[in-house]
């Protein structure tokens, strides 16, 4: 069993209640099952062999949002998140997987995006074919959130830069990692990493954190390595950069605006930095940090991909970091991620923006 | 007394219960039962690590407001069937264990802040809210309830007044249950009530103090009106080192009897200083480890932090404020795994609380008792709660390897709880002063109360005539 790997974290974890008032899946129904220590008590049931894994137990293992909220929160920097996608290896290597999570599978097998039933056409930018510079997108960008490339599109251009997209862009392959699919996301993630090597860009740049988390840190896990010669770069670095080599130039904000951390760009791969530098040179003494932040932020929900089976109702996850947006009065909150946008937008009283879709704003 | 899952009763009840909080508000999960089959007791961890049956309920249920908990309740009557109410699941004494299975009603979706009130410095919330997201709305109005303990991340406000909490900062601020002003209660037969809206009357017995303390046996508190500080300006931090506990017990007296109104004091014993205190904190000393606070005003703090190092520091060794600070600042770390005791360790924490003139004398006799009867045990201790009159003794026993036999080891667990707790009953001190009875202590209330316990059993007929609440705890038995 892969949760053997992770025997010392189910069973410090088992009996500590120490992380529940961060867990966003525990706060989401509120029954036990979903907080870290009853999944850690499932997990220990069948790593003891005292269970076998029953509907119930899977799906409260599939109800984690993998945001890390519990380790981040944790003393003992025990990483539950951790034993619980070890825990979705095993049950899928044993085909006890929710029906959902193979519904997405097969989505993204067969189309290239995890949007169930969903007949989508991917964003059509135009770009060049021979730059250094290639933009990827990622599924959620490429076939839903377009308004987040056409940005990120308009802020290369404004930087002066040339850059190129792939065509048949292929999933990176970190959703089906998360859902336990281990095989078939590393080779969805060798077809990308070849095609992103068949170009030969000196630089990868992405909008999203799940994208920037896949080629930084699981393709490492794969043993597909990027090279010295080829950087990865979010747009928020990207922009940065080009901010600081006078070669972008931004409107100054006037209103009061907050950022809303990404899990799987500051937690996950520590890029918390970059985008909040951005904000403070173009907005100032305007940008206001709300309560929770970096790697104590809120989870917003980027891997929360169903719960019991059934859609999320992201408003829920929103809720929260809406409010902690009001009580610093910011009248924007520039988001890291389209998920996060989109969880966030219904409860905001204010104006959500994307980053990318900020800055464009303020090109001049 | 678990109703048979396959018999169609168990279908009528199950409907019945949906039909009041709503289809996705009741669990007959086996994944649930499993969560609720533990909280913080270590007989349940015990029995959940050793294979045991766990002890669980039939449905789980999550009311939305006092008018559906009503409404559980009188069905709850007709049927005969115990309800437990769970807040965090945080309890250290088998409180929120529904050993009798029937309901657990878990009150984690109550958790409106309903008022926070500036005027009168006082927050109305229902009590399902986490302490810990309870103080995060006060702060973004610089307030809190100053209730800060350990437990804040996973125990509910109505968890920290069915138990009488104590949090790390009482010693200024009083315990949970000083700081209500009033509450609404549902009844186990399901009526609604409220206590006056104020507490300080003289309009007969404080209604609130019979649901204070009383774990979910009497009814169920819904909602409470606590009082709220502003932060302070600063807090500041001073520790010293004694040679042994005695002198540390009268500095932390005199820290009290001086005029001082320290925010908190803790001492520790050598044994705890040596062991926890080093390994935490890196502070690695021989003695008796104390750290106290103060705070408010800049200018008003210096001035008391003058003075109590002044008193504290006559037979003490300075430490200085860092070392203090730092205590502070990995308070909590105390309870997290691999700091605090766990599996296949049995340990139990036997806090007690005893007057000055008793309170020395309560922690010899339960260290020596437990050195006498199990010598494969360690006594460690530290007095974290200070009052005007007395301390409190938060003791634990450990015991690294106990029988792997479980029943064995229930029985070795027992005996080392019955031997400490006479101790403590005999040198002036009581069962508990914090984490309350529960299902751990429950055989020693009559103990302790003598004839005076007929007062509570008699209010618990009066109130809960058909036993449906919390069997088995606090000593009440079952119907």
């Amino acid at each position: 069993m892969e949760i053997e790997k992770t025997r010392q974290i189910i069973k410090s974890c088992r009996y500590c209640l120490m992380c529940k008032h961060v867990c966003p899946s525990g706060s989401y129904s509120y029954f036990e099952s979903d907080y870290p220590r009853g999944r850690a008590l499932i997990m220990d049931r069948v790593l003891e062999g005292k269970n076998d894994y029953t509907k119930d137990m899977i799906d409260a293992l599939y109800n984690c949002f993998l945001c890390d909220s519990c380790h981040a929160s944790c003393e003992g920097d025990w990483e539950l998140p951790q034993a619980v996608r070890q825990a979705r290896y095993d049950i899928v290597a044993r085909d006890l997987e929710p029906q959902r999570a193979k519904e997405i599978k097969e989505s993204l097998q067969n189309t290239g995006h995890p949007f169930v039933g969903e007949t989508l056409d991917p964003v059509r930018i135009s770009s060049q074919k021979e730059c250094d510079l290639l933009y990827v997108m990622g599924p959620y960008i490429r076939f839903k959130q377009h308004d987040i490339a056409k940005a990120a599109k308009s802020i290369i251009e404004a930087s002066g830069d040339c850059f190129s997209i792939l065509e048949d862009e292929p999933d990176c392959g970190a959703v089906l990692d998360m859902l336990g699919y281990r095989k078939e996301a590393e080779n969805k993630g060798r077809a990308l990493f070849n095609k992103i090597g068949h170009r030969k860009p000196k630089r990868i740049l992405v909008s999203d954190p799940l994208l920037y988390y896949c080629i930084s840190s699981l393709f490492k896990d794969w043993g597909l390595d990027t090279g010295k010669d080829m950087a990865i770069e979010h747009i928020s670095g990207y922009v940065l950069r080009n901010l600081k080599a006078g070669r972008l130039d931004l409107k100054k904000f006037d209103e009061r605006v907050t950022l809303v951390d990404s899990e799987y760009l500051c937690r996950f791969c520590d890029y918390c930095l970059e985008p909040r530098e951005v904000l403070k040179e173009v907005c100032g003494k305007n940008f206001v940090e709300m309560r929770h932040r970096k790697k104590q932020m809120i989870a917003t929900g980027e891997a929360a991909f169903f719960f019991n089976g059934g859609k999320v109702e992201g408003s829920l996850l929103g809720k929260r970091i809406a409010q902690e947006a009001e009580a610093v009065r910011a009248g924007t909150a520039v988001t890291l991620s389209g998920t996060a946008k989109e969880n966030l937008s219904s409860s905001f009283s204010g104006k959500v923006l994307e980053f990318g879709e900020f800055i464009r704003e303020l090109i001049q | 007394m678990n109703l048979n899952r396959k018999s169609f009763m168990f279908d009528m009840v199950l409907f019945e219960l949906q039909d009041i909080v709503g289809r996705g508000n009741v669990s007959v999960k086996e994944a649930d039962k499993l969560a609720y089959s533990v909280d913080y007791y270590w007989i349940s961890e015990l029995w959940h690590d050793r294979s045991g049956p766990l002890t669980t309920a039939d449905f789980i249920v999550q009311p939305q407001s006092s008018q559906q908990i009503s409404k559980i309740m009188v069905l709850a009557n007709e049927y005969k069937l115990p309800v437990t109410v769970w807040g965090g699941g945080g309890g250290s004494q088998g409180g929120a264990l529904a050993v009798f299975g029937g309901i657990i009603m878990d009150v984690k979706k109550m958790n409106r802040v309903i008022e926070i009130d500036k005027v009168s410095m006082t927050v109305e919330a229902e009590t399902g809210i986490l302490m810990q997201n309870l103080e995060w709305e006060l702060e973004k109005h610089g307030l809190s309830t100053m209730h800060i303990p350990a437990s804040i991340f996973c125990s509910t406000l109505g968890g920290f007044l069915a138990h009488r909490g104590t949090g790390v900062l009482s010693t200024k601020y009083g315990k949970m249950e000083d700081m209500v002003v009033s509450m609404e209660v549902v009844l186990p037969t399901g009526e609604i009530i409220e206590s006056l809206p104020v507490n300080k009357t003289a309009s007969g017995p404080d209604l609130n103090w019979i649901f204070i303390g009383s774990e979910g046996t009497l009814g169920v508190i819904t909602k409470v009106k606590v009082t709220v500080k502003k932060m302070p300006q600063v807090r500041k931090f001073q520790a010293f080192l004694y040679k042994d506990l005695a002198r540390g017990l009268e500095a932390g007296k005199n820290l009290m009897h001086e005029g001082i109104k320290p925010s908190v004091i803790r001492l520790y014993d050598a044994e705890e200083t040596k062991s926890l205190v080093k390994r935490v904190m890196g502070v690695d000393r021989e003695g008796a480890y104390l750290v106290y606070g103060v705070e408010g005003y800049e200018d008003v703090v210096e001035l008391e932090a003058k003075h109590a190092y002044k008193i504290a520091s006559k037979g003490g060794e300075d430490l200085g404020t860092e070392t203090g600070k730092l205590w502070w600042d990995t308070r909590y770390k105390f309870f997290y795994p691999p700091y605090y005791f766990s599996m296949p360790q049995a340990f139990g924490t036997c806090d007690t609380v005893a007057t000055y003139a008793n309170i020395e004398s309560v922690y010899w006799n339960m260290k020596n008792s437990v050195a006498e009867k199990f010598p494969q045990a360690r006594f460690i201790g530290h007095f974290s709660h200070w009052f005007d009159w007395g301390a409190m003794l938060y003791a634990r026993f450990i015991i690294d390897n106990p029988p792997s036999d479980k029943h064995q080891a229930v029985s070795l667990y027992n005996d080392v709880w019955n031997t400490v707790i006479r101790a403590a009953l005999k040198e002036g001190g009581v069962l508990n002063e914090h984490h309350g009875i529960g299902l751990k202590l429950g055989r020693l209330m009559k103990e302790q109360y003598g004839p005076s316990f007929k007062i509570i059993k008699d209010l618990k007929k009066m109130l809960d005539p058909n036993h449906i609440m919390n069997p088995g705890k606090m000593g009440l038995g079952v119907r």
